[in-house]
């Protein structure tokens, strides 16, 4: 049975993976494809983000009692991500390579090292701490699953 | 797991990493000035005693001073615990470092007797102030990565090292202090070598396992390589105290080292090569020119001594230990400050946005705080250092063509790196105006 560590690391580097397409073809000069993988890659985040921030924090938050510690810091960051998102797009809808570039690279930094801390401390902590893992990541599955609400 | 300490919100100030990156330029620029006017006899030795300062201004000004400056930033990252008090710990060790660096350089030059004492005195409170700050994070039981046991084993090497470089000193210096076979050649062997490849070379090798793989997006670290080889390296190095480095056992034992760290260059040349992002980054052709050149040192390395003779005038050990430091510590260093100088700028303008998010309009992205194509200048600028380092190893009296070439680069390292903090200022100026 796969743990919440091991799940959300693999929709991490899923993200990455859409990510990587996405700028890889404005380096190419291919818009229309960056267009369509940047959508996969932000539709993608936007659920990953939604699923930490409405199920697997408040869980944590619950199990430890500490709320404004590592899970603010966390939603802090996602707000970060989502605003560079959003300058991303602007870049594609005008095919401003230079802009684009110079937003993912910031976005790229900015990712691997929130990702770091939650793969290495957040992920197992909360694996460890709530009551039912199990149920949890059902429940964050299920969410990965369903289509963007904002 | 203990969470009772963790804050991952616990950024030090943005003055706590720069006031080592900019003095560390600013030491490699000295260190060119000093070599420009030094003659050509400083590189006859690497026993030199003006060789003995240029040597101590690259490991304790430049390479240690970077390395320290990291740290500060990169435990709550991966620990998720900041060092406590780190304005005050900044503060202090940082000046007690700047201050001990050169008075331990000047002392190797002019003999004096109170400049040694203020050496020993202020590397020591200095060093011993920083670790106990950073082991006191260390020590907590943080996330179980192999990057914080590899950051562990590398402390532990650095306080052996600063510990032999204070008894060094205190012998020559404090005397009649006896301190017996510390006076033996062998000793400032095993300092050099810990201090190279334990405390620099296992950080970075700790540092890499973690930033490779996430920053460059590319495969990770075999897990045998990650699990055993920091701990293999410091085991390894710590057979030269049975075994002397002159011996031949000790001679075994080293070479084991170079193969150790030539297998770790390869893999992350080959965990480069599978990269998937196609946008070019210097700071890759950096660290691939750094894997490059410790594999041709390694392989200086296996030549005979003869070789050395008609090309390098039989210096061996200088050629080697110039390569390792310069073509190799120096390298990755500025590779890590082409990111983290930066990203660091762009983290801390963004945390103030958070609250405003208008003020988002005047935030520069990390392209604009540090142009791709001044990076890609300052790689070029290292390829002509290095080249004319080599030359002057080779031929000596092209020692100040080096000193100029280096002068250039770090004189340019220094411009990014307040370029950077200029629009850090500029930018904060601007979203304090917003909020």
């Amino acid at each position: 049975m796969t743990s919440i560590p091991e799940f959300m690391t693999t929709k991490h580097r899923e993200c990455d993976e859409f990510f990587i397409a996405a700028e890889n073809a404005v380096a190419d000069n291919n818009w229309s494809l960056a267009k369509q993988t940047f959508s996969q890659f932000s539709e993608e985040l936007e659920l990953h983000l939604q699923a930490e921030e409405t199920i697997l924090f408040p869980e944590f938050e619950q199990a430890t009692g500490i709320t404004q510690g590592p899970t603010q810091v966390m939603r802090g960051e996602h707000q970060q991500m989502r605003a560079l998102v959003a300058d991303l797009l602007q870049a594609l809808g005008t095919d401003d390579k230079e802009a684009y570039i110079g937003a993912s690279e910031t976005l790229m930094v900015l990712m691997q090292q929130h990702n770091m801390k939650e793969e290495m401390m957040l992920y197992p902590m909360t694996q460890q701490r709530v009551p039912a893992p199990e149920a949890l990541l059902a429940s964050v599955v299920e969410h990965c699953q369903t289509p963007v609400s904002s | 797991m203990n969470i009772a300490n963790l804050s991952f919100s616990a950024l030090p100030p943005i003055s706590v990493p720069f006031r080592y990156f900019i003095s560390a330029a600013i030491f490699l620029i000295l260190t060119g000035f000093l070599i420009l006017f030094s003659g050509e006899a400083v590189w006859l030795s690497r026993w030199h005693p003006t060789m003995l300062a240029i040597t101590h201004l690259f490991t304790l000004g430049f390479i240690s001073m970077v390395m320290m400056g990291a740290i500060y930033q990169f435990l709550p990252v991966i620990g998720g615990v900041g060092i406590a008090n780190v304005r005050m710990v900044a503060t202090i060790s940082h000046a007690l470092h700047t201050i001990g660096t050169l008075a331990l350089s000047w002392s190797f030059i002019v003999p004096n007797t109170v400049i040694s004492v203020i050496a020993m005195l202020t590397l020591g409170v200095g060093f011993t102030l920083y670790v106990c700050a950073v082991a006191n994070v260390l020590i907590k039981k943080l996330s179980q990565g192999q990057t914080i046991i590899g950051m562990r084993l590398a402390m532990l090497s650095l306080v052996v090292v600063v510990t032999f470089g204070i008894l060094f000193l205190a012998q020559k210096n404090l005397m009649p202090i006896e301190l017996g076979a510390i006076s033996d050649k062998n000793f400032t062997d095993i300092h050099a070598l810990l201090g190279g490849f334990g405390w620099a070379g296992v950080l970075i090798l700790a540092a890499s396992l973690q930033i490779i793989p996430m920053f460059h997006v590319t495969p990770s670290f075999p897990k045998l390589l990650a699990k055993y080889m920091p701990a293999a390296l410091i085991a390894l190095l710590s057979l030269l105290f049975v075994f002397k480095p002159s011996s031949t056992n000790g001679q075994v034992v080293i070479t084991l080292v170079l193969v150790m760290y030539s297998i770790f260059n390869l893999t992350f040349l080959k965990l480069f090569k599978q990269r998937k992002r196609k946008v070019v980054d210097t700071s890759i052709q950096f660290w691939q020119f750094a894997g490059i050149s410790f594999i041709a040192l390694t392989c200086l390395h296996f030549l005979p001594d003869t070789w050395f003779l008609e090309l390098f005038a039989g210096n061996k050990a200088l050629l080697i230990s110039g390569m390792f430091i310069y073509f190799f510590l120096v390298s990755i260093i500025e590779a890590m400050l082409l990111k983290i100088t930066p990203f660091l700028t762009y983290t801390h303008l963004q945390t103030l946005c958070l609250s405003n998010f208008t003020a988002m309009a005047h935030l520069p992205h990390m392209h604009e705080l540090l142009l791709k194509k001044h990076g890609r200048w300052l790689f070029y600028l290292h390829l002509c250092s290095c080249s004319t380092l080599i030359s002057t190893l080779a031929f000596t009296q092209l020692y100040q063509l080096f000193a100029l070439t280096m002068l250039a680069e770090f004189s340019w390292l220094l411009f990014l790196i307040l370029r950077c903090l200029h629009l850090y200022k500029q930018s904060l100026a601007k979203i304090n105006n917003c909020v």
